[in-house]
């Protein structure tokens, strides 16, 4: 590989784990957002949670 | 409901695309503007990435033990010290996992190699490790966790600078000082020090508006346990009235050996 | 009663057990053993290998061994409510932190003895500064009981106690590691000046993470 190639591959590698880990926060906050109780009936929770 | 976090939305918010608008600003100086170094070329470039990673994952950790401290510390004792430090562990795990391959990735083309014994390169890859064990004990749940997290985050804190100075002495005595260590000790000027801070702020922006957002999503998981738990309670009982034979469940001892 | 006297006594405690049951003397002794026969088979012992990295295999073994020696400590509070019995018994934590680590460091030293005679024999190597030797595996020894005392006490309600504590002790002990090899190589080979430092190092690691352990065993004890 050229230099060139391990720079890319580096910037990109950062790009995607951090774009990936901001994902990965918010997918998961929708799903905890999801199982809130709305008003005072509570939302049965939803899938199993994370193992 | 409110929801519990570090900043308000709108500051969140901003802050969330100032780091973004930083760090695309980051890839333009990297890649285009700073100047090819003289020994390493282009391969320099990734030193803008691989730095500010290894400076977060000591920011993240020293957030976490800090906030450990703070939660167990009588006087400032609060679930707010426990999240933060979850929190900033995790976002601290993924930093340190980059800072390790980043620094493989930049060691290979300017020396050679995907990696080297010196001090600091170790002390990351421990980092890693005390990260790793943090998070396993954080995954357990019970009313003991935040004390338990806490006093292992500062155990695990105290044993940062000791890794260090130990390896670093180590390699000093068998005088492994390589061009490798040489180099990573040359002074830089100009455009690429320019970079290299900007770097640096740009991934601390990240870090705070990832720790808000991790945050509050601490907040919310803490919340969610407790209210899955009144649910199976509440349901349990309401079974129970009309089910005269118990709703525990027959316990059938498995037969299976501790 | 003072801290040393209840000290002695959690220990007297676990040493007794550990008379009776035999556990560290028939199982993780062996074990130790074991592995150092493993290494042989990993490494080729004609090409004079063996002997050149024996302290590093010999500290691997002692470490691996230590993991079991924690382990068994906090596996007899479990039955009975034993921990319950601790923190009801009224004893300084301090002392209970101290007792266990020291019969930790009681058993894990006579696992040193047999897996250092175990290396000189198979590794063939000459034990030249006897004193160093000692004095570094004392140091290290004290550091490795503290250290898995206080993970060991940390972990002890959890079911993934088993799994959990090598992950967590492992990583942190890193620097006795390497200290005690690096002093055992200057021990066993000609430049013996070159050991005490490490010895010195060692000796701070075990203050700090005894230190440490008499402060939060009691907090973690609470929890467990």
């Amino acid at each position: 590989m050229t230099d060139a190639g391990y720079v890319i591959t580096g910037w990109v590698l950062t790009a995607v784990v951090l774009a990936g880990y901001w994902a990965s926060i918010a997918r998961r906050t929708r799903r905890a957002r999801r199982t809130l109780p709305t008003d005072q009936s509570a939302v049965p929770p939803g899938e199993s949670s994370h193992p | 409901m409110r929801e519990d976090a570090l900043l308000n939305r709108r500051l969140a918010t901003v802050l969330g695309w100032s780091a973004l608008a930083s760090l695309a600003v980051l890839a333009v100086l990297g890649l285009w503007v700073a100047p090819p170094d003289a020994v390493q070329r282009d391969a320099q470039r990734l030193m803008y990435l691989h730095v500010p990673a290894a400076w977060l994952a000591y920011l993240a950790f020293g957030v976490t033990a800090l906030g450990s401290a703070l939660y167990l510390w009588r006087r400032t004792r609060s679930p707010v010290w426990d999240r933060i430090a979850g929190a900033s562990a995790e976002i601290g795990v993924v930093f340190t996992a980059l800072t390790l391959v980043l620094g493989s990735l930049w060691g290979r083309p300017v020396w050679g190699i995907w990696w080297a014994w010196d001090a600091r390169l170790v002390t990351t890859a421990v980092l890693f490790f005390l990260y790793v064990g943090y998070l396993a004990l954080r995954r357990i749940p019970g009313p003991g966790r935040a004390t338990r997290c806490a006093i292992a985050a500062l155990i695990a804190f105290v044993d940062v600078p000791i890794v260090h100075f130990s390896v670093d002495w180590w390699r000093t005595l068998h005088q492994e000082g390589t061009v490798f260590n040489e180099e990573l000790k040359a002074q830089i000027h100009g455009t690429m020090a320019f970079t290299l801070f900007w770097g640096v702020l740009a991934f601390t922006l990240a870090y705070v508006y990832l720790l808000d957002r991790r945050y509050r999503l601490e907040a919310l998981e803490e919340g969610r346990e407790e209210r899955e738990l009144e649910q199976a309670i509440a349901e349990r009982v309401a079974s129970g009235d009309g089910d005269g034979s118990g709703g525990a469940g027959a316990l059938v001892d498995s037969g299976a050996p501790r | 009663m003072n801290l040393w006297r209840e000290t002695a006594l959690v220990a007297g405690k676990d040493l007794r057990i550990e008379a009776r049951s035999r556990v560290t003397l028939y199982q993780v002794l062996p074990f130790g053993l074991i592995v150092v026969l493993l290494f042989a088979f990993a490494l080729d012992p004609s090409r004079g290998v063996l002997s050149r990295v024996a302290p590093g295999l010999f500290w691997v073994a002692v470490l691996l061994a230590a993991l079991l020696a924690v382990s068994r400590s906090f596996q007899v509070e479990t039955e009975n409510a034993a921990r319950d019995g601790l923190r009801l018994s009224g004893l300084d934590p301090a002392a209970v932190f101290l007792g266990k680590a020291a019969a930790i460091a009681v058993q894990l030293a006579v696992l040193e003895v047999a897996l250092g005679a175990g290396v000189a024999l198979l590794y063939d190597v000459e034990l030249r500064s006897l004193g160093l030797l000692v004095a570094a595996a004392v140091a290290a020894t004290a550091g490795v009981a503290a250290t898995g005392t206080l993970y060991g006490v940390l972990a002890a309600g959890l079911r993934v106690r088993e799994t959990l504590v090598p992950l967590l002790l492992l990583p942190v002990v890193a620097p006795v590691m390497l200290g005690a090899t690096r002093a055992w190589e200057a021990g066993l080979g000609s430049a013996s000046a070159d050991g005490w430092p490490w010895v010195a190092l060692l000796a701070l690691f075990a203050t700090l993470y005894t230190s440490i352990g008499m402060l939060a065993f009691g907090p973690l004890l609470e929890e467990a």
